[in-house]
C-alpha cells in the first residue's frame, strides 16, 4: 500500500508557514539588497518560485523549471512550500515579499486579485494569443488545468459509471463516500448536482440547500483533507465512491488497481501569480511569457500529469491514454462544467462558513 | 541572561503583540474577530470539542503513563535501561507518520477489524477510522512518552526509606502507595497533566487525519482561516482564545492536584 499523504495539502502547510516566517525574519537584512540589485537585469538574475511539490511538482520541474533554468541566464529556484494565499498576504502586508512566482488555485487567485495582494499580469510581455482559453486571467497565468470527478471500483459499476446523484444517494450503492474538505475543488457544487440542480445552472450556489443535503446523508460521508487520503480509502475499501482528480486515479491505475474515473466535476485551473511588489517581478513576467509560449512544455506537463497546460497548441499535441482525461477533451468537456471563478473570488468566505456549519453539526 | 531576554523579545513578545493587534482589527462590518467568532455557532462548538478532546486525552494519557513510570521506577539493571530506551525511541518518529499508521491499523480491512471478524465478534467491519475514539487513541499514543518523563523524574526523587518505613510500620502496599508514593509524585503528575493538556489542545494533524466530522479542533479552524479564507484576524483571534483558555485552566488543574501534596506533609 502506498503511503503518500505526506505531500497532502493539509499536513505540511502550518509547518512550512512557520518555516516561511522564520525565513522571512532571517532574511530581513541581507536578502532584500540582493533582490534589488538583480531586479533590473530582466532576463538574468534570480527567480524564486513557490510551488506545490509532490509528484506534480516533479513533473513541473521537468516540463518547465529545469528547462527555463538551463535555457536562460536566470537562476530559478523552486521552494516546495505549499504556498497559500494567506502566506502571500502576510508577505505583502509586511513589505517582505520573498517569492516571485507562487502557484495558487483559481479561486484563491481571483480572491487575491480582488484583495490587491497580486500583481496584474503584464499582457504587453505575456502573449495572450497563444494561451489556452481561460489561461490568461487578470492576476494569473494558468500553470495547469484539471478535472475533478468520481473515483470508483470498476467491479462495483460494470455498466455505467456512477453519477453525483448516485454518489449522494446512499441507497444506490453500499459504502461510504469520501468528499474533500477543500471546497474550492467543487465539493459544494457536487452536492447540489447530487440534489438535482442542473450543472449549467449552479451559480450562484444555493449554500443552504447544499448544507441541508450534506446533513441528510452525513452518516454515509467521510470528509478528507486531501485527495491522497481519498485514494487510500478507495484502495482499502473504507469508501466505495470518492471525490478525486484525473491524475490521482491515473496513479492508482498505474499501480495496477481496477479503478475508474468519471470526469463529471468542475474543470478548473491552478495559476501562477506574482505577489505584489515581488523582488523580481519583471523576470517573473518574462517567465510567464515563456511558459505560455512554450509549446513542448504544455505537451509534456499533459503527458506527465494528465493536466493540460497554458499553451493551446501544446495541449492539442498531448498523446496517449492521458489525452482522454484532459479537461480539453470534448467528451470530458461535455460531462464536466467550468468553475465560476468570479463567484468564488467573492463568496469563498460564505461558502466555507456554510461547509463549516455541516462540519460542526453533530 | 540578556541573550535570553533578547530571544524571548524577538521570538515571543513581538510576534505575540502582533498577534493580539491583528486579532483586534475591525473588519468591513465594524466588528473584530472575537465578535465574529463568538457569534458563530460553528466556531463555538469547535472550541468546546477541543476542550473535551484535550481533557479526555489528558485523563487517559496520565492514567496509562503513571503505571508505566511506576513500573520503570521499580525495574532494575539492563531491563530498566531497555525500558527507558523504549521510552525515548518514539520521539524520533514524526506525528504524521504515527497517525498515518493508525489509519492503516483502524481501517475496515485493517488488522483490528480482521481480527474482530476472524473470531466472529462481528460480521461487518466496525467503523473505527474517522471517529472520536480514533482521534483520542492516536493522541494518547503520541503523548504517552511525553507524559511518562515528568512522573518518572518525580518518582526517582522519592526517598525510598520513607516507603520502607511505611511498610515496617504495618502499612500494606496499597496504603503505602496512596499515602506515600502517589502524593510525593504529585508534582510530577501535575507537570505531566499540564504538559499533555497544553499539547493536546493544540493538536492539528490527528483530527485532520483520523477524525470525522465533528472532531475538528481549533488548530484545524486556524488552518482554514489562514489557508482557505485568508482571514488572518480570525486566525489570530482563535489562537489568542486557545492560548488564554489554556493559561486559565493551568492553575485550576494544579489546584486539583496540589491538596494531595499537602496531605503528604
Amino acid at each position: 500500500m502506498a503511503i503518500k499523504p505526506l505531500n497532502g495539502r493539509k499536513a505540511v502547510v502550518p509547518i512550512s508557514l512557520f518555516a516561511g516566517t522564520a525565513l522571512v525574519l532571517a532574511a530581513c537584512g541581507g536578502g532584500d539588497s540582493n533582490g534589488d540589485g538583480n531586479g533590473d537585469a530582466g532576463g538574468s538574475g534570480e527567480l524564486i518560485v513557490a510551488g506545490f511539490g509532490g509528484a506534480y511538482g516533479d513533473a513541473q520541474m521537468e516540463a518547465y523549471y529545469d528547462v527555463y533554468d538551463e535555457e536562460t541566464d536566470v537562476i530559478l529556484s523552486v521552494l516546495n512550500t505549499e504556498a497559500s494565499l494567506g502566506a502571500v498576504s502576510v508577505q505583502v502586508e509586511n513589505n517582505n515579499v520573498q517569492w516571485d512566482i507562487v502557484e495558487l488555485n483559481g479561486a484563491d487567485m481571483v480572491a487575491g486579485c480582488l484583495a490587491g495582494v497580486l500583481e496584474p499580469i503584464d499582457y504587453d510581455v505575456v502573449d495572450e494569443s497563444v494561451l489556452e482559453e481561460n489561461a490568461g486571467e487578470e492576476c494569473g497565468v494558468a500553470a495547469s488545468f484539471y478535472t475533478v470527478g468520481i473515483g470508483y471500483n470498476n467491479e462495483d459499476w460494470p455498466d455505467e459509471p456512477p453519477t453525483w446523484e448516485e454518489f449522494y444517494d446512499p441507497d444506490s450503492f453500499d459504502g461510504k463516500r469520501a468528499i474533500e474538505s477543500y471546497i474550492q475543488d467543487g465539493t459544494l457544487e457536487y452536492v447540489l448536482i447530487g440534489d438535482g440542480v442542473d450543472k449549467n445552472d449552479l451559480y450562484p450556489l444555493d449554500l443552504d440547500r447544499a448544507v441541508d443535503k450534506l446533513n441528510s446523508v452525513a452518516d454515509d460521508l467521510i470528509v478528507v483533507d486531501s485527495l491522497d487520503q481519498a485514494s487510500q480509502l478507495l484502495t482499502s475499501g473504507d469508501a466505495t465512491l470518492i471525490q478525486s482528480a484525473s491524475a490521482r486515479m491515473l496513479a492508482l491505475q498505474e499501480e495496477g488497481l481496477d479503478v475508474g474515473y468519471n470526469p463529471v466535476g468542475q474543470t478548473g485551473g491552478s495559476y501562477w501569480v506574482v505577489p505584489k511588489d515581488a523582488p523580481n517581478k519583471e523576470a517573473a513576467m518574462e517567465f510567464l511569457a515563456w511558459a505560455g509560449e512554450c509549446v513542448e512544455c504544455s505537451t509534456e506537463i499533459g503527458e506527465l500529469t494528465a493536466y493540460s497546460g497554458p499553451n493551446a497548441e501544446g495541449n492539442t499535441l498531448i498523446e496517449g491514454d492521458v489525452a482522454e482525461m484532459l479537461p480539453s477533451n470534448p467528451d470530458v468537456a461535455e460531462l464536466s462544467f467550468p468553475v465560476d471563478l468570479e463567484w468564488w473570488g467573492e463568496n469563498t468566505e460564505e461558502a466555507q462558513d456554510a461547509f463549516n456549519r455541516f462540519m460542526t453539526s453533530q | 541572561m540578556l541573550a535570553v531576554i533578547a530571544i524571548f523579545t524577538v521570538g515571543l513578545v513581538i510576534p505575540f503583540v502582533g498577534l493580539v493587534n491583528r486579532s483586534l482589527e475591525t473588519g468591513a462590518d465594524g466588528t473584530n474577530a472575537y465578535v465574529q467568532i463568538f457569534n458563530n455557532d460553528g466556531y463555538i462548538s469547535v472550541i468546546i470539542t477541543t476542550v473535551i478532546i484535550a481533557v479526555t486525552t489528558t485523563i487517559f494519557t496520565i492514567g496509562l503513563a503513571y503505571p508505566l513510570a511506576y513500573y520503570i521506577w521499580n525495574s532494575h539493571g539492563t531491563w530498566k535501561l531497555l525500558l527507558l530506551g523504549a521510552l525515548i525511541i518514539p520521539f524520533f518518529t514524526s506525528i504524521v507518520v504515527k497517525n498515518f499508521s493508525w489509519t492503516v491499523i483502524l481501517e475496515n480491512s485493517g488488522p483490528i477489524n480482521k481480527m474482530l471478524m476472524g473470531i466472529g465478534i462481528t460480521s461487518e467491519p466496525v467503523q473505527l477510522l474517522f471517529t472520536r475514539t480514533a482521534v483520542i487513541v492516536a493522541m494518547v499514543h503520541y503523548l504517552l512518552p511525553i507524559a511518562v518523563v515528568p512522573i518518572y523524574v518525580a518518582l526517582t526523587g522519592i526517598d525510598r526509606s520513607l516507603i520502607k518505613a511505611s511498610r515496617s510500620l504495618g502499612a500494606g502496599r496499597g496504603r503505602t502507595f496512596t499515602s506515600i508514593t502517589f502524593p510525593l509524585s504529585g508534582p510530577g503528575v501535575a507537570t505531566s497533566s499540564v504538559t499533555v493538556f497544553v499539547l493536546a489542545a493544540g493538536f492539528y494533524v490527528t483530527p485532520a487525519l483520523l477524525g470525522g466530522r465533528g472532531d475538528r479542533m481549533v488548530a484545524n479552524l486556524i488552518d482554514d482561516a489562514i489557508n482557505k479564507l485568508n482571514r488572518l484576524d480570525t486566525a489570530s483571534g482563535l489562537a489568542i482564545i486557545v492560548g488564554v483558555a489554556v493559561l486559565v485552566s493551568i492553575p485550576i488543574a494544579l489546584r486539583q492536584i496540589a491538596p494531595q501534596k499537602e496531605e503528604a506533609k
